[in-house]
């Protein structure tokens, strides 16, 4: 079987780049072995044991970087080749050559005198500083930083708002300025739903839906989770619809988020009131809560986008319509009467699993949410259905977060080969700038490897569910990741939502528990 | 001069005992780090915020930049002036004492406590998957297809690596118990240094986590240990596993490192998660050499 070894003499990275290296040479096709090693003594060793004599590993030493790949033939390796040398090239480098960027608030701003939005993602415990001073130089703030302080956030926003400026954050994930993403954003067409949220994923699921009804999205503004609680009162939130309010753009205002403090919900409902435009709101979590005063309240992330773009007109690409929810579930129930066995959904979308968990309970199903990171392989706790977030923070500490690396959730998927009693998994996937290059790709192969495991255990098989939120504009094309699930055998839902009760049918079988 | 100065709150308190005033370069510039080389030959680290601290290790806060190589680095009157060609970075000031990085030789052995069983089943699949010896978790984004692999006789490195971490990681405990596993410690601790994936490699980490955990418990053999990576030859693994080796030997480890090691014979949930976290596998590499110097860390 071909193989390569390739010293590069000199080369240092950090060790998540050259894992990162390591996974990306051995996901090409034929590669049987990618090793992405400094050239240690005692690594070329173990190389030699693996099976590589190039002569080229014996000329290495602790400062070089060697890569040794193993494929079925010799295109494969040339494939390889050029791959490696394609991330080399894009890998993060120190200065001197870096000399050019910014290094600082001041640097950036002397960089760029027109700019009227900072985006800040420094470590929580220093983004109060640097949002601070940007807002004292009379910009508006994009704070992708999470972990900030109440006290600051509280501070942040006082301060804006006396000056008129916007503060998304912290912990904002996603925004969408005249068209311009920030952070995680999908790459949806432009129209006339504005949308404010105090959700990432929930923003992103319900532009992306817009986009495949046939709307589009003049600006989605991010407000940080805690907008709307008691102690920062939605101050950032009032001050997205008031902007959108007087958006010549915008003909519809949508907003999404946890659903808020009762003194400070009460007080939304009169802005909303009084915008002057039709207000669509989808308060997670929650059912929904009676209309009112031109104030549409809905029950779940669809059914918003849904409502927000019938608001619009008609929509030219009704693509949820021509798929009825019952058309899903009978198709499903057709294959599977009943699914026995416990569902086990692992989101990679905070937003999406707190919906999924509503619709569950919703049918009266038990649902158990962890409060502790499941591992792989270690058995699951409880008897209860389980929706997990991958994104909580015991799963990321010191990681990134599952939108970018799926590694946590790949592994949680392959080790349910050994979990017979799981008869139905539940996924999402979360496209857009920022997000992960083909998350469809590595969480297909690992129902493959978790479905394969079942087999050879004669265990029963498992059903797989997933919603894709993206758009075929996206980097990843929906489209495209749709595909790879499918040809994977999952199930892909439209929505989030209509994967939960397509689950919450599957479990509770025909008509219902 | 700005309204308030920009203070270094985070940095290891040994820099207080350098004789001031002290000037280097910058000779290495990472994305995360910068290395400079004092006048006196000592050297210093500056990290980016957020950075974990290491030995001889400075925070810079977020407004700072990391300066490139060929910087002038000075320490005086309390500051930290960066002089960068062409750029102006204001003073840095030091505030309070620094951190801690040195875990003490205990005298006489202390009885460590055990892992808690949810603990345990937190902690990251390659740290259980070292301490029992067990297969190497798969690598759960690999996609390849090696279903021929079963027709070569050949294992992959992966599983090389783990099989060899975790068997020379049981020999060194078998020498750290002993006081006179000397002789057999050096070959082993040649074996393990260098040994494995990263930067650092996965062998380093595992030998400075059980050097802190040893020290710390005041096993018969921890000095000897201290002592054989003192003694091991440059270039035998990287320069910066090499670097980190030495400060090991020295009794000074990366903070999250040093901080669940000072809080042994207790076993608190909170280090051993901080630590976990550190880097891509570097903590839980340093977690599986630290518990292993446990013997039976869980019940």
């Amino acid at each position: 079987m071909p193989e390569s070894v390739l010293v590069h003499r000199g080369r240092y990275h950090d060790s998540a780049f050259l894992m990162r290296l390591s996974r990306e040479l051995s996901a090409r096709p034929g590669v049987q072995e990618a090793v992405v090693v400094m050239g240690t003594e005692m690594n070329r060793e173990l190389l030699r044991g693996a099976g590589f004599h190039a002569p080229a590993l014996d000329t290495a030493g602790p400062m070089d970087l060697v890569v040794a790949v193993r494929a079925s033939d010799g295109k494969a390796i040339e494939g390889a080749s050029r791959e490696l040398e394609r991330l080399l090239q894009a890998a993060p480098t120190a200065a001197p050559g870096a000399a050019a960027r910014p290094g600082s608030l001041v640097e950036a701003l002397r960089a760029q005198p027109d700019a009227d939005l900072v985006s800040v993602a420094v470590p929580g415990e220093y983004a109060g500083h640097v949002a601070l001073a940007a807002l004292r130089a009379g910009r508006h703030v994009f704070l992708f930083s999470n972990n900030v302080p109440l006290e600051d956030e509280l501070r942040l926003k006082r301060l804006a708002r006396e000056r008129g400026l916007l503060v998304m954050g912290p912990d904002c994930g996603t925004a969408i300025l005249g068209g311009v993403g920030l952070g995680f954003a999908n790459r949806v067409r432009r129209g006339p739903v504005g949308l404010v949220g105090a959700s990432g994923t929930g923003l992103q699921e319900v532009s992306s839906l817009l986009h495949q009804l046939g709307s589009g999205v003049s600006h989605v503004l991010g407000t940080g989770s805690r907008d709307l609680g008691a102690e920062v009162g939605g101050l950032m939130t009032e001050a997205g619809l008031e902007l959108l309010a007087g958006d010549e753009g915008t003909r519809v205002i949508g907003l999404v988020a946890k659903h808020p403090a009762a003194e400070v919900a009460e007080r939304l409902h009169r802005v909303l009131a009084r915008l002057g435009k039709p207000v669509v709101v989808r308060y997670l979590g929650q059912p929904a809560r009676s209309s009112a005063d031109g104030v549409t309240y809905t029950g779940s992330l669809e059914e918003a986008a849904c409502a927000a773009a019938a608001l619009v007109g008609p929509a030219t690409a009704p693509a949820l319509a021509t798929c009825p929810l019952e058309d899903d579930v009978r198709e499903l129930l057709s294959l599977r009467p009943r699914v026995e066995g416990r569902l086990v959904a692992l989101f990679g979308g905070g937003s999406l699993a707190a919906e999924a968990a509503l619709v569950l309970r919703g049918q009266g199903l038990e649902v158990e949410e962890p409060d502790r990171p499941l591992g792989a392989g270690a058995p699951l706790p409880g008897r209860a259905h389980l929706v997990v977030d991958t994104g909580e923070d015991f799963y990321t500490r010191g990681k990134p977060h599952p939108m970018v690396d799926q590694t946590v959730r790949c592994g949680l998927v392959r080790a349910l080969g050994a979990e017979p009693g799981v008869g139905l998994l539940l996924l999402d996937l979360v496209l857009g700038d920022g997000a992960h290059p083909d998350p469809a790709a590595e969480l297909g192969a690992a129902v493959r490897s978790a479905r394969a495991a079942r087999e050879a255990r004669g265990a029963p098989p498992l059903l797989v569910l997933a919603s894709v939120t993206g758009t075929e504009l996206d980097p990843q094309d929906a489209n495209r990741q749709r595909g790879l699930l499918t040809a994977a055998g999952v199930h892909c839902q439209a929505s989030a939502w209509r994967a939960a009760v397509v689950a919450s049918a599957l479990l509770t079988g025909p008509g219902g528990k | 001069m700005p309204a308030s100065p920009i203070r270094l709150a985070s940095f290891d308190a040994r820099l207080r005992s350098l004789p001031w005033p002290a000037r280097g370069r910058v000779e290495e510039a990472h994305a995360h780090s910068a290395v400079v080389v004092l006048a006196d030959g000592g050297g210093l680290v500056l990290l980016a915020a957020g950075r974990p601290l290491v030995p001889w290790g400075v925070r810079l806060p977020a407004e700072a930049r990391l300066p490139g190589p060929g910087s002038a680095v000075l320490l005086e009157d309390g500051r930290l002036r960066i002089l960068e060609p062409g750029r102006e970075q204001e003073p840095f000031f030091f505030e309070g004492e620094g951190q801690e990085l040195h875990v003490p030789c205990r005298v006489e052995r202390a009885k460590p406590g055990r892992v808690a069983a949810s603990v345990w089943a937190e902690l990251p699949d390659r740290t259980r998957a070292l301490l029992r010896g067990s297969a190497p978790p798969t690598d759960p984004t690999d996609r390849t297809d090696r279903s021929d692999r079963s027709e070569r006789s050949q294992p992959g490195f992966d599983q090389l690596e783990i099989h060899l971490l975790t068997f020379t990681l049981k020999e060194i405990l078998s020498c750290v118990l002993r006081p006179a596993g000397q002789p057999a410690m050096a070959t082993v601790v040649r074996r393990l240094a260098g040994l494995g994936r990263g930067s650092t490699p996965a062998g380093d980490d595992l030998l400075a986590g059980a050097a802190a955990a040893a020290r710390a418990l005041g096993l018969p053999g921890a000095r000897a240990l201290c002592g054989c990576l003192a003694e091991l030859p440059a270039g035998h693994t990287t320069p910066a596993g090499g670097a980190m080796l030495r400060e090991a030997a020295r009794g000074y480890y990366p903070a999250p490192l040093a901080t669940a090691a000072r809080s042994l014979p207790r076993l608190d949930p909170a280090p051993l998660r901080d630590l976990a976290g550190l880097g891509a596998t570097s903590g839980a590499d340093m977690l599986a050499g630290f518990l292993a110097m446990l013997e039976e860390p869980h019940a």
